[in-house]
């Protein structure tokens, strides 16, 4: 199967610091790429370039066989998501939900018919009307998926999304998203720092460290490398139960 | 001990909100009575019927409501520029020079180019000065109101699928209400409350609310400044109502 | 490496416009004009009425004494709002204080100054409460607090308007600072209230305060309208010093006024450089 999504070469720099030293990955459609890597590896820049909020020096970008460098956020079809849900306060989970619908105009019965299954899909639905503050940290990232999922993005840029949330409610999120992503044939980035999260959430996997990403073949060659930590890891636990 | 610093410490904060009022209802106040001989509506019927008071009232009010609109609008959209810019603490620290400057003074270094435009004496040129008093007031007000997690949201309106436009229709400007309006309020406040710099470059010909005041205090006309002054301290009065409303709203 | 559009240069380009040029450019010319360079006496470079500013007393008198009353006033509304805070907590809280402490905000600096000579003046508010009282006779024995070389009027009246500001600042600190807990934490350590007091609230607020402290001395060091008002006509705060001198269309003087304020502009910047209130004050205009 082709690459959805294609990068070549990939460069960014601040001033005279290089954050994305050629970085080169492909993703194929319905699959989720997870990126391990610390803070500060060039991870949330990645993201950020491949959704068009900044602009790389050098390399390119495709979608589909086309380049996306001169399309603007607007037009890339990505839905970039950050650590926090970013819900806007004035608005109710519903219409944080239908928003990217209103954005493109939609008629009211698309707007109720989409949402409202949406809100069932992610267990929202009898949270429509209540007002972000009062819902808890799970219930926030919910909405915040579908708002993106409703209009059906082409590519999901994840950063962290589950980072600010507790043990728990972080292991139903990432139940959750693997089941959403099937249901919606999801495509996606996620990036993470936690190894744990990274091997769940992945079709394939890659490790990205001071502006340069690795690409592994299969769980084998991410085991094999000795900077992801995961035989170090898994080496603990087998001790552990000796 | 406690219980007079607190009688002594309301007395202070209310009793100009009691006196003001009561002076311009009197026609005569004689040593040492403490409240007035006797109270008529009269200095109030002359004040608003010869125009002169009513006139500045309108004036000061247009004017306050100019350079509040202008100044919120300006520096809400430039704060955001400002908030993002590389050089940012700069660009602060140059808002506090014009504003930490006596307006006073500032109008005296001003004059010799507001004379040159024939600036001078002209409403547009009271306008001007004290657009450049607020407005950099404004850039502090909002520089921190544009935070990081505020451009994170705007992203996600780009992202989602939404123009500039939208992002500030739908998204920026309404979770920005309270802070414009608190910024309408105070820029407001800082032109009706102006008084040195409009006196200097308005020239006498330019009568705010404040500029007629400082003349009835000249001519010992104490019923006429109290008047005047009782006016003034309504609009911010309210404001501050209208405040302490929104704020018991919230902690209900 | 984010989008930058053109717009974002222009908006800057308005704000050194609107912030800084006008500012620069008065103070340009004032400078050229001290030294002769511009205005009608431009005769040619002089440093005649830069001598005459500097060797004079007038000008170190309306330094000093503008530096005095911002100092007094700043001290004791410092105090108060501390006494204040410390004090009525709970008045702060839940009484009418809470929405009385922001009453005087209302009140513009013209009116303040028009109160204070209706309360201080010789037949004034106190004047009528003091021959209530018997305490005097008539308006001849109560103490000039007006137009007084000592300019108590004038300190009494700025301090009047500025520690409510204070002890609303100084309030909110007090709750985003945690000093209940903070001073809970001493006592629980062996303090006694007095040492919560004053080696914890105290030094807390000071510091957090210290921003607007500063920004306030530069304000009242340039105060105008309640000097103006009821201020001393032979011991003029600068203010009143720049103004008179422009206003005597003396052509001889106005160099000299250009002088001062020049001067006047310096210690300014050298208060605000040497204390960097932007560092961590938010806006406040009331």
């Amino acid at each position: 199967m082709p690459d959805l999504l294609t990068v070549r070469d990939l460069q960014v720099r601040f001033g005279a610091e290089t954050v994305l030293r050629g970085v080169q990955f492909g993703v194929r459609e319905r699959e989720t790429l997870a990126v391990l890597g610390r803070s500060g590896c060039g991870k949330t820049t990645l993201l950020k370039t491949l959704a068009g909020l900044l602009t790389a020096d050098d390399g390119d970008i495709l979608l589909e066989g086309q380049s996306l460098l001169k399309r603007p956020p607007q037009e890339r079809g990505m839905v970039y998501l950050y650590q926090e849900a970013l819900l806007f306060p004035h608005l109710n989970v519903f219409e944080n939900i239908a928003f990217g619908l209103r954005l493109r105009r939609e008629s009211e019965t698309g707007v109720r018919d989409k949402t409202n299954q949406l809100l069932q899909n992610l267990d929202l639905a009898g949270q429509s009307k209540k007002m972000p503050h009062q819902l808890s940290g799970g219930q926030k990232q919910r909405v915040s998926f579908g708002r993106a999922l409703i209009i059906n993005p082409r590519i999901l840029l994840l950063d962290e999304p589950f980072g600010n949330l507790d043990v728990e409610t972080r292991a139903n999120m990432q139940q959750l998203f693997r089941q959403v992503a099937d249901t919606y044939h999801t495509t996606a980035v996620f990036v993470t720092h936690d190894l744990k999260e990274a091997v769940c959430m992945g079709d394939r996997l890659a490790y990205m460290e001071n502006g340069r990403l690795d690409m592994f073949d299969n769980l084998e060659a991410f085991i094999a490398d000795p900077r992801t930590g995961m035989k170090q890891e898994m080496d603990f636990w087998r001790k552990l139960d000796q | 001990m406690k219980k007079a610093f607190f009688t002594g410490l309301i007395l202070v904060l209310a009793l100009p909100f009691v006196y003001l009022p009561l002076l311009s209802l009197a026609t005569q106040w004689r040593f040492p009575l403490l409240i007035p001989d006797e109270l008529t509506l009269q200095h109030w019927t002359q004040a608003l019927s010869i125009g002169g008071i009513s006139g500045s009232l309108l004036f000061s009010a247009f004017t306050a409501l100019a350079v509040a609109l202008a100044c919120t609008a300006l520096g809400f959209r430039v704060a955001r520029t400002i908030a993002r810019h590389p050089h940012r603490q700069t660009l602060v620290a140059i808002a506090y020079l014009p504003y930490a400057f006596s307006p006073v003074i500032y109008a005296f270094c001003l004059q010799f180019f507001f004379l040159k435009t024939s600036l001078n004496g002209t409403v547009a040129g009271v306008f001007l000065g004290q657009f450049l008093i607020v407005f950099p007031f404004t850039i502090i007000l909002f520089v921190n109101h544009w935070t990081p997690r505020l451009r994170a949201m705007e992203e996600l309106v780009y992202t989602l699928g939404g123009t500039p436009a939208a992002a500030w229709s739908r998204v920026l400007l309404p979770i920005s209400r309270p802070a414009l309006l608190n910024g309408l309020f105070q820029t407001f406040l800082l032109s009706w409350f102006e008084y040195g710099l409009t006196s200097v470059i308005g020239q006498g010909r330019v009568p705010t609310l404040p500029v007629r005041v400082y003349q009835y205090i000249g001519e010992a006309n104490p019923y006429f400044a109290a008047l005047g002054s009782t006016l003034l301290i309504c609009p911010p009065l309210l404001f501050l109502w209208l405040n302490h409303r929104f704020q018991q709203k919230i902690h209900a | 490496m984010t989008i930058q559009s053109r717009s974002e240069i222009l908006f800057v380009a308005f704000f050194i416009l609107a912030a800084l040029f006008p500012l620069a450019a008065g103070l340009s010319y004032a400078l050229a004009y001290s030294m002769g360079i511009a205005g009608a006496l431009g005769t040619g470079f002089t440093l005649q009425y830069w001598q005459t500013v500097l060797g004079h007393s007038g000008f170190w008198t309306s330094a000093g004494l503008s530096m005095a009353v911002a100092a007094g006033c700043v001290l004791l509304s410092t105090g108060l709002a501390l006494a204040i805070v410390l004090t009525f907590q709970r008045q702060l809280v839940h009484s009418r204080l809470r929405f009385g402490i922001y009453w005087p905000l209302a009140i513009p600096p013209i009116v303040a100054a028009f109160w204070g000579f209706q309360l201080l003046g010789s037949s004034g508010l106190l004047a009528r409460f003091a021959a209530g009282t018997g305490l005097i006779q008539g308006p001849e024995d109560f103490p000039p607090l007006i137009n007084d070389p000592g300019q108590v009027g004038v300190i009494l009246v700025l301090t009047m308007a500025t520690f409510p500001f204070f002890t609303v600042v100084a309030q909110q600190f007090f709750r985003s600072e945690h000093i209940p807990e903070l001073m809970r934490l001493a006592r629980t350590l062996g303090a006694s209230h007095r040492q919560a007091v004053w080696r914890i609230a105290v030094p807390v607020l000071l510091r957090k305060l210290r921003p607007v402290l500063v920004l306030y001395s530069v304000f009242l060091f340039g105060a105008y309208e309640v000097p103006l008002i009821l201020g001393n006509q032979s011991n003029r705060m600068i203010s009143i010093l720049i103004a008179q001198k422009f206003r005597r269309f003396d052509l001889l003087e106005l160099p000299q006024a250009y002088v001062i304020t020049v001067l006047y502009a310096l210690i300014v910047l050298g208060m605000l450089i040497g204390f960097r209130p932007g560092r961590e004050t938010k806006g406040h205009a009331l």
